[in-house]
C-alpha cells in the first residue's frame, strides 16, 4: 500500500545523517509509485550569490548536462507554471509548451524516456524556492499517488536542507546558538559530556557536538580556552 | 503579552472573550466567507467552546485582542475526533492527556497592517509553544497549511502527518501532530526572533489545576567580537 510506505518514508527520513542514502532512498521510494528519476532544482534568479542549482538528482546525466549548458529552467514550461501557482503540477505528453521552445524541451525529455512527470514546487516565505521534479515513461499516478509524493516530497527537500545546514562546518567568529552556549556554560562548571547530556535529558554525542561546535566558531583548541573566550566576548557570563 | 484563558479565571476576561469571538466572526465570516458558521450577534462559536477550551489571547497594552488561539484536551470532545476524523485516517485521531488540539488560530487582519499580521502570527505560534511547554503538554494536534509544515520542519521542529493532505481555503492542508519540547521553543524563538516570554495566567483560584513552569527563554544571540 502505497499510503503506508509513504508514512513510513516520512517517519524514518529524520535517521538520515548521509544526504546521498536520502537521495537513493527518495529514488527507490518513487520507483515504486513508477517514477523513473527525480532533481531537485533551483529554479530561481541567478542574483547574488551563485549557489548550486541542483540540489540533489537521479537524473539521466546527459539529460542534466543538456539541461544546465542551454539554461532550460529559463524557458522550461514546467518551470514557468510553478512560478505562478503554489500546487503541484502533472505534465505529459498533452502538456502545450504554448511556445516553440517549450515545445522543445517536452519532446527532448521524451529522448531520455521522461514523456511525463510530477513537480513539486516548494515555496518559502519569499517565494518559489525549489522544484521537486519527478518524470517517468508511463504515467500512471492516481490522486492519492500525487498527494503521497507531494507530502514526501516536502519531507524529503526540508530533511536535506536540515543535513546541509549541519554538515557544514559553522564559519569561525559566528554566533553560538542558545544551546551551544547553555552546554559551555554547564563545561566552565567542570560537567563531562555525560552529566551535561543528563542535566539537560539530550544525547551525550549532541552534547559532544555543541561544545565542538563551540570551540570552532570561538577559534579554541581546547574547552578551558573555548570558555575563557566565551566569557571574555560576553557570550557567557562569568 | 499573551493571556491564558480558561474556565477558572474567565471572569477576569468577559470583554476580551468577547472581543475574541467577534474576531473569530469577522476572520471566519467575513473575510474567509465561512457563512455556515455565522451568528446574528456577530460572535463565533461552537460546541468546542466548553469550559474544557483553554483560549490564548494575543493582547496589546489596552487589553486589544489582535490574535487568539484554542487549544482543546484531545482527552474530550474535539474537532479531529468528532467533526473530521477523515482528516487522521491514515494515523488516526491522537488522544492523551498530554496532547492538545489546536484551532481557532487567528489574528486580527483588518486592523493589522501587513508587518503587523506577521508579527502577531509569529507571537501567537510562539506563545502555543511555550504555553505547551510551560504547561507541562508535549505536543499540540492541527490542520496545517503544506507551506507551513515545510517551515516547521525546516526549523526542525518534530511534524507529522496523521492523513493525507486535504483541499482547504484555496491550497493543501494536512492533519499534523507536533512535538514541542524545550528544543522545538527555542528553535522557533531563534527562526521567528521573538525573544520574551509573552505567556502570562492570572486570576485563577489557588489550586488551580493548569500550573505554568517559569518561562525558559535562550538569550538573543550576541554578535561574536571581532
Amino acid at each position: 500500500m502505497l499510503t503506508a510506505s509513504t508514512f513510513e518514508f516520512i517517519e524514518e527520513i529524520d535517521r538520515f545523517r548521509d544526504p546521498a542514502a536520502l537521495i537513493e532512498a527518495f529514488q527507490k521510494f518513487i520507483r515504486k509509485f513508477g517514477m523513473a528519476y527525480f532533481m531537485i532544482g533551483d529554479p530561481r534568479p541567478p542574483i547574488g550569490l551563485p549557489r548550486e542549482r541542483v540540489w540533489a538528482t537521479t537524473w539521466p546525466e546527459e539529460w542534466l548536462l543538456r539541461f544546465g549548458d542551454r539554461n532550460y529552467v529559463v524557458v522550461d514550461p514546467v518551470v514557468r507554471q510553478l512560478r505562478t501557482q503554489n500546487r503541484p503540477l502533472r505534465w505529459g505528453p498533452t502538456a502545450r509548451a504554448g511556445d516553440e521552445e517549450g515545445t522543445r524541451i517536452l519532446t527532448e525529455a521524451s529522448e531520455f524516456r521522461m514523456n511525463a512527470g510530477y513537480a513539486v514546487p516548494i515555496y518559502s516565505r519569499e517565494g518559489l524556492s525549489v522544484i521537486v521534479s519527478m518524470g517517468t515513461e508511463h504515467y500512471e499516478l492516481g490522486k492519492t499517488d500525487e498527494i503521497c509524493l507531494h507530502m514526501a516530497s516536502i519531507y524529503l527537500h526540508a530533511a536535506l536542507e536540515r543535513l546541509r545546514a549541519q554538515n557544514t562546518p559553522p564559519p569561525r567568529g559566528s554566533r553560538l546558538t542558545p544551546r551551544e552556549r547553555e552546554c559551555l556554560v554547564w563545561v566552565a562548571s567542570g560537567k563531562t559530556d555525560w552529566e551535561i547530556s543528563q542535566i539537560l535529558k539530550i544525547a551525550e554525542q549532541t552534547v559532544h557536538e555543541y561544545v565542538q561546535n563551540a570551540l570552532i566558531k570561538l577559534n579554541a583548541t581546547t574547552r578551558a580556552q573555548a570558555v575563557a573566550i566565551a566569557i571574555s566576548t560576553r557570550q557567557i557570563s562569568a | 503579552m499573551i493571556e491564558v484563558v480558561t474556565a477558572r479565571n474567565a471572569l477576569l476576561y468577559e470583554d476580551a472573550l468577547r472581543d475574541m469571538h467577534s474576531l473569530r466572526h469577522r476572520m471566519l465570516v467575513e473575510r474567509r466567507g465561512l457563512n455556515r458558521l455565522r451568528k446574528r450577534d456577530n460572535l463565533q462559536s461552537d460546541r468546542f467552546d466548553t469550559a474544557d477550551a483553554i483560549y490564548l489571547l494575543l493582547t496589546e497594552d489596552d487589553g486589544t485582542v489582535r490574535g487568539t488561539a484554542r487549544l482543546l484536551p484531545t482527552t474530550g470532545p474535539h474537532v479531529f475526533a468528532d467533526v473530521s476524523p477523515e482528516l487522521c485516517d491514515v494515523k488516526g485521531v491522537q488522544r492523551g492527556s498530554r496532547i492538545l488540539e489546536l484551532t481557532r488560530a487567528m489574528v486580527d487582519e483588518d486592523n493589522l497592517d501587513r508587518a503587523g499580521v506577521e508579527n502577531a502570527r509569529n507571537s501567537v505560534m510562539v506563545g502555543v509553544f511555550e504555553f505547551i511547554v510551560r504547561a507541562g503538554y508535549e505536543k499540540f494536534t492541527a490542520l496545517m497549511t503544506t507551506d507551513m509544515l515545510y517551515r516547521y520542519l525546516v526549523m526542525g521542529i518534530d511534524v507529522k502527518p496523521l492523513g493525507l493532505t486535504v483541499e482547504r481555503g484555496g491550497g493543501k492542508q494536512v492533519a499534523v501532530i507536533v512535538s514541542v519540547d524545550q528544543n522545538a521553543q527555542d528553535a522557533l524563538r531563534l527562526a521567528l526572533d521573538v525573544f520574551e516570554p509573552l505567556i502570562h495566567y492570572v486570576g485563577a483560584p489557588a489550586g488551580d489545576p493548569l500550573a505554568l513552569a517559569p518561562p525558559r527563554i535562550p538569550a538573543r544571540p550576541l554578535e561574536a567580537a571581532e
